[in-house]
């Protein structure tokens, strides 16, 4: 047991990675609009892990904010708005009942048993400390060498990716406009 | 720190780029207004703006010339070639701006909009065609696409419109996902985005698989944009259903860029090393066979002379890239003398669309029947472009074919060149088919009634382009010495770094 669970530490990275093309496969594959996005977010999910097990904690983070937060709620909302008649709403949430009881319990044992774990299991030998140098001052952080290079080293794509945002902008108005002289 | 404000020779290599995309950007909040009588002005003014910084835009490129040094900022650098190419992409643009003042009043609809999507597609083309920064070449080509693909769709109420939109949009973005995948492989083996460091730095895994890989990758995305078989399938369809100054821009400019990419990614073969260089000019090889057997032939049973145009331009990347074959200063140059033509050529024929009036999908030979008598002066500038398109002899685009096929024939691809001159007779086929319907050709009595019922054309600054594109072909067949060597052979010559 013990070494199945450093084995998969000491692999997180591939894990996440085939989770995430598995993902992106589950949303190009899905004939329901619903479950291409819940696939896409999960795709979301692993990169974030992947970036978290790279270190760039800055950037897992602003994935999952970005990705998992925002992009996902925008298309379940265009979602719920050009979808949701096709349906009976009953045939999409009431037929999982029985699963989601039955992944819920899981979910609890585990987080339980980690809790019980933690609070009344033996003491770790060290205190653990997530990587040293940082503290000691010898590197920047995650967030500065990020911002270093989107401002300074990388300031003009930049800003051309601004620029590509209101072309979007722009081309959407052309597309949804009206032809009149 | 250093400080943050560029300086001004660091301007200097801003402006071009910064002047089409400002304008793009104000022209839609002028457009905000909804009362008829101040939208009259409004739409004049936009056009105006849209020529000013056009123009502005050229005034910069041309002032690039007389500095010794060319300016560059971060990733981005101007030199002679990104100037030519600058100033390649601000006349297309002109022209277009021109054109579709005329078309989009024959349609009875104008969106200013367009013209600040058309406005922010030059800023993008100028991004692609001034650097060698593997990151900043992939911004640009989001930057000049993804204007295109909502200018393919404007038309709104004809289904064929949203349909060659949405299927540039989907093939663009594959194209462009191969593209940046190549990117990645590039990156993550040799640790570089600059594209011309990569190849000179000591330990780059040159014959590496997975490094192959990558430019081929990089290879499929240019040849993308380029339109050359196997990656054409999208042209026709996307010229067809886009406003005819719309599509003979991208036909000019997105070809004419990514030609200039491509030369600048690939200059010359013995750049990449004795193990990929020959593997790549293979590449070229296949795909400039295939371009010019399938473009050819597939031009010659069209019925739309809209969609033969498309097929034509497709043919032309088979020309280009046989240059690319060669890949001598010499046929590097003739590429760019080429494509200067090629853009006077294609501006012009499909302006002609516009100067005839032709508008919806009227775009086949039937519609053309005897406009050429009609219209006596438009009739001479039709024949002159298509024969300079299909090469005939004193004309520009015999000498640009001329120079390509010189190289190859210098290079010992004897056979490519014979290649290339049977399928110029073959285009010969297609576009004596144009001038036929033009000239020899009587309209039909239907045809007539309508023509003597329809109110009077407005073409006048469409009919201006073609006469501009029919001079310059002429110019370019007689005076092409001032053009190769005034700009073309020294952007070549500062590319490689000769002189």
């Amino acid at each position: 047991m013990e070494n199945l669970l450093i084995s998969l530490a000491q692999n997180l990275f591939p894990i996440f990675g085939l989770l995430a093309v598995g993902g992106a496969a589950l949303m190009v594959a899905s004939r329901q609009a619903v479950h291409s996005v819940l696939g896409f977010l999960f795709a979301m999910l692993c990169v974030a892990g992947c970036f978290l097990t790279l270190e760039a904690e800055f950037l897992g983070i602003a994935q999952l904010l970005v990705y998992a937060g925002g992009i996902v709620v925008l298309f379940l909302f265009v979602v719920m708005l050009v979808e949701l008649t096709k349906y009976k709403e009953k045939d999409i949430f009431q037929k999982q009942t029985k699963v989601a009881l039955l992944a819920v319990a899981g979910g609890l044992l585990v987080v339980g048993g980690a809790l019980r774990n933690a609070l009344f299991g033996p003491a770790a030998k060290e205190a653990l400390t997530l990587r040293p140098e940082i503290t000691n001052g010898a590197v920047l952080g995650n967030a500065q060498a990020v911002s270093r290079g989107l401002f300074a080293d990388f300031l003009l794509p930049f800003e051309i990716l601004s620029i590509i945002l209101l072309v979007a902008l722009v081309g959407a108005v052309v597309l949804a406009k009206t032809e009149r002289v | 720190m250093n400080s943050a404000l560029p300086t001004s020779a660091q301007w200097a290599a801003l402006m071009p780029i910064l002047f089409p995309a400002l304008a793009a950007a104000v022209i839609p909040l002028a457009l905000l207004d909804r009362d008829a009588g101040v939208q009259k002005w409004i739409r004049a003014g936009v056009y105006a703006v849209a020529l000013f910084a056009l123009g502005a835009s050229f005034m910069f490129l041309a002032e690039l010339g007389k500095q010794s040094s060319q300016p560059s900022y971060q990733q981005l650098r101007l030199d002679y070639l990104a100037q030519f190419t600058g100033i390649f992409i601000v006349v297309a643009a002109a022209l277009a701006v021109l054109q579709s003042w005329d078309h989009f009043h024959q349609e009875g609809w104008v969106k200013g909009e367009t013209i600040s999507l058309l406005l922010f597609s030059v800023s993008g083309m100028m991004v692609f065609a001034s650097t060698t920064n593997l990151l900043v070449l992939f911004l640009g080509l989001e930057l000049f696409s993804i204007p295109l693909y909502a200018l393919t769709a404007t038309l709104r109420s004809r289904s064929s419109s949203s349909e060659g939109g949405l299927k540039y949009f989907i093939t663009g973005a594959v194209a462009a996902a191969c593209f940046l995948m190549g990117i990645v492989i590039l990156y993550g083996l040799t640790g570089t985005l600059d594209i011309s460091v990569m190849r000179l730095q000591a330990g780059t895994p040159l014959a590496d698989p997975l490094f192959i890989v990558g430019i081929g990758l990089l290879l499929v995305g240019f040849l993308f944009k380029v339109s050359a078989v196997p990656f054409h399938q999208w042209t026709p369809d996307v010229y067809v259903a886009s406003p005819h100054p719309i599509a003979g821009f991208m036909s000019v400019a997105t070809k004419g860029v990514a030609i200039v990419a491509l030369i600048r990614a690939f200059p010359g073969l013995t750049a990449w090393g004795p193990v990929l260089g020959p593997k790549v000019q293979g590449v070229f090889m296949l795909v400039a066979v295939l371009t010019l057997v399938v473009a050819n032939l597939t031009a010659l049973v069209q019925t739309s002379a809209k969609r033969m145009l498309a097929y034509s331009s497709i043919s032309h990347a088979g020309y280009l890239v046989l240059g690319l074959v060669a890949g001598t200063p010499g046929a590097l140059t003739g590429m760019l003398f080429y494509l200067a033509i090629y853009l006077a050529m294609n501006m012009g024929a499909f302006g002609l669309f516009t100067a005839f009036g032709l508008v919806g999908e009227k775009d086949t030979y039937e519609d053309l029947r005897g406009l050429g008598w009609k219209h006596p002066l438009m009739g001479l500038c039709a024949a002159l472009i298509l024969f300079s398109l299909a090469g005939v002899p004193p004309l520009g685009g015999f000498y640009g074919k001329y120079m390509i096929f010189k190289e190859l024939v210098a290079t010992g691809h004897v056979n490519l060149a014979i290649l290339g001159v049977l399928a110029s007779l073959v285009s010969m086929g297609y576009y004596l088919r144009f001038i036929v319907a033009l000239f020899l050709q009587a309209p039909t009595q239907a045809q007539e009634r309508e023509a003597t019922e329809a109110p009077v054309i407005q073409a006048s600054l469409a009919r201006g382009t073609v006469l501009v594109g029919a001079i310059l072909v002429v110019a370019g067949g007689f005076m092409q010495t001032v053009l190769v060597d005034g700009f073309a052979h020294r952007a070549i010559q500062g590319l490689l770094g000769l002189r």
